[in-house]
């Protein structure tokens, strides 16, 4: 191996190491624990192949290509269970998979009642700590987009959950920095 | 009443990161970087696809071109493990589970392995009919010899172990249904409690010791064997036609692996009372791994202490009824009712890098009776690196709403393990009573209030 590319591959694993762990983890909140493992190759395969677009700030970046990677094995699945039951297909905002097992009944019947890119929206921000910045990276649009999206989901989710719009009980949100930049 | 995202952070599912297991890290980076960066095309795809599998195919290329046919041929008649959990081999209807929980004695490094064997259950009325004329037959004979003075000691020694052995060997087929249908078999369950599970704890891998723990399940001539190996263990060789591939499992703590066997046709039967048949370890290239015997020096000297003398029979004979002072401390004041029955402490703390995988060291263990159950707590450590992160409890799950704990689910006949980060350590409790493993809810409640103390570097606990 030359000197650039043992360079490279130095640079991949420092990479990887750095935040596999929290890719794993984003996995882990998605899909069953047997597919976190092709989750995270495929996403760092990716990574490796676009070394030299990593951005400053990987993280967010590295989640958007596991969202990414998410949906493809979602829709993979999805067609090979229309395939073999012949079922009708299923809108996005049926697909269980995206939500995680272990959640209170009632917290994950609202999660499930947002779309899925409400829902991704405010998981980034919950589970996996970005700011409303990052979180415009990961989900792949501008930070102004998902301002106005994370608005609507946390709305959508507290009438979901028995509260006013805004709110769940009597605590009002902030709209636009209830999830700090912090 | 609070922001939805706060009541979604209180059940993030993954509280806290995971690193992979090194082995599992080096494998992933290593089949990565085998690829052209320029390449994309559908066929790197799918030879993506083979990934994991793809490093053992290349490992058995490698072999074949250097001539090792010994080698290459013990990885190309490798069969697949089985399930930790699957159907016993025979007549359909008998299952096998097997569990793997952290080893709570202080000072211990090491984990063990609980298995459950439920049988094919025979329609009652055969197994009654069975139970009772091979009881009565017991019992005529054994009255008949008593009456005309012929039963020699010997005699009576024989007749006392069928009838001690008859008995929980038939009770062994009976399921729940039975027991609920019949008074009678619950009068002869009481007297004789037939164990379907059981367990052994044995150490962690290092090198030398590639194989941590072995358990059989099922009965004669239907067993499964399960070995707990190192992470560098690919397979197992149990005859000279015979390899089993190990495989990785959520159930399992971290780097560690296992392969399930079933019992070869004219296995000559155990070669120790609660382990399977002699194995090798082999390497991913085929390779034998030395096995040595190791002493298990990777252990902390602990010092027990014992509240209540008449509980010495159960417990160690300890001279001090309070704990000493040590790295490691569990308080149980905060449960007011606790009756303390003994423990165990760790002095002095001093790590074992040589260890492979990311076990625990348990650095204080104390057993109490409280609320109707007998609980066992324990503080756990990075057997390794004391004072590091120590790995996340194998297969646990945050418990909603409640940062930093987790609950490990209840696997075949081993006991349910809830855990509270505590700094760099693990506080975790297990309780059972008499009508089985205690609710979720009273570990959470003993957990709420047991307090630890943990000072790995140099000065004790109080």
């Amino acid at each position: 191996m030359g000197q650039v590319s043992q360079a490279r591959q130095e640079r991949f694993e420092l990479l990887f190491e750095s935040y596999h762990a929290q890719i794993a983890a984003y996995a882990r909140r998605r899909v069953p624990s047997e597919a976190v493992e092709d989750v995270v190759e495929d996403t760092f395969l990716v990574a490796w192949r676009a070394l030299e677009r990593v951005p400053s700030e990987p993280l967010p970046w590295l989640y958007g290509i596991a969202r990414r990677m998410l949906a493809n094995k979602r829709r993979s699945g999805r067609r090979a269970a229309a395939l073999a039951q012949r079922l009708a297909q299923q809108s996005e905002r049926d697909a269980p998979a995206h939500v995680a097992t272990g959640l209170s009944a009632h917290l994950e019947a609202a999660l499930r009642a947002l779309s899925v890119r409400e829902r991704e929206a405010v998981l980034l921000i919950a589970w996996e700590g970005l700011t409303p910045s990052e979180g415009a990276v990961a989900a792949g649009c501008s930070a102004a987009a998902f301002r106005v999206r994370l608005h609507r989901a946390r709305g959508h989710l507290a009438r979901e959950l028995g509260g006013p719009a805004g709110t769940v009980g009597e605590a009002r949100l902030d709209p636009l920095n209830g999830a700090g930049e912090s | 009443m609070s922001d939805p995202l706060d009541l979604l952070r209180a059940e993030n599912p993954v509280p806290a990161p995971r690193a992979f297991a090194s082995t599992t890290r080096r494998l992933m980076i290593a089949s990565i970087v085998t690829h052209d960066p320029a390449s994309t095309g559908r066929v790197a795809g799918l030879w993506r696809r083979l990934s994991r599998r793809r490093l053992y195919l290349i490992a058995v290329a490698a072999v074949l071109a250097a001539g090792c046919a010994a080698g290459a041929a013990a990885l190309l008649h490798a069969e697949r493990s089985g399930p930790l959990s699957g159907a016993l081999p025979g007549p359909p209807g008998g299952k096998y589970s097997f569990s793997v929980i952290p080893s709570l004695g202080a000072g211990t490094v090491g984990w063990c392995i609980g298995e459950e064997t439920q049988m094919p259950s025979p329609p009652l009325r055969e197994l009654a009919r069975k139970l009772s004329s091979d009881l009565k037959q017991a019992l005529v004979r054994y009255d008949a010899e008593l009456r005309h003075g012929r039963l020699s000691a010997a005699r009576r020694r024989q007749f006392r172990r069928y009838v001690d052995t008859a008995i929980p060997d038939a009770l062994r087929s009976l399921t729940p249904a039975h027991y609920r249908s019949s008074p009678l078999l619950r009068e002869f369950a009481r007297a004789y409690p037939a164990g379907e599970g059981s367990g052994v704890c044995g150490e962690a891998a290092t090198r030398g010791r590639p194989i941590v723990a072995v358990m059989a399940a099922g009965g004669s001539g239907r067993r499964v064997g399960l070995y707990l190996t190192g992470p560098d263990v690919a397979a197992v060789r149990i005859s000279s036609t015979a390899t089993v591939l190990t495989r990785a499992d959520s159930q399992l703590p971290d780097g560690y692996r296992f392969a399930v066997v079933i019992e070869p046709r004219g296995s000559p039967g155990p070669v120790a009372g609660s382990g399977p048949w002699p194995v090798t370890a082999l390497d991913r290239s085929g390779g034998v791994i030395p096995s040595r015997f190791v002493l298990p020096s990777e252990g902390e000297t602990a010092v027990p202490w014992q509240r209540q003398r008449g509980r010495s029979a159960v417990g160690p004979r300890a001279s001090s009824t309070v704990p000493a002072p040590a790295a490691c401390e569990i308080d149980p004041r905060g449960l007011t009712s606790a009756k303390l029955y003994y423990g165990s402490v760790v002095v002095h703390v001093h790590g074992s890098p040589r260890l492979e995988g990311e076990p625990y060291l348990s650095c204080a263990y104390m057993q109490f009776y409280y609320r109707g159950y007998t609980v066992q707590a324990a503080v756990l450590l990075d057997a390794r690196h004391p004072g590091r992160l120590p790995a996340p409890l194998p297969d646990s799950l945050a418990v909603g709403s409640r940062p930093e704990t987790v609950n490990e689910p209840q696997h075949s006949g081993q006991q349910p393990i809830t855990g509270r980060r505590i700094g760099d350590a693990w506080l975790v409790v297990e309780s059972t009573g008499r009508r089985g493993f205690s609710p979720l809810a009273e570990r959470l409640g003993v957990l709420e209030k047991l307090t630890a103390c943990v000072r790995v570097h140099g000065t004790l606990c109080p």
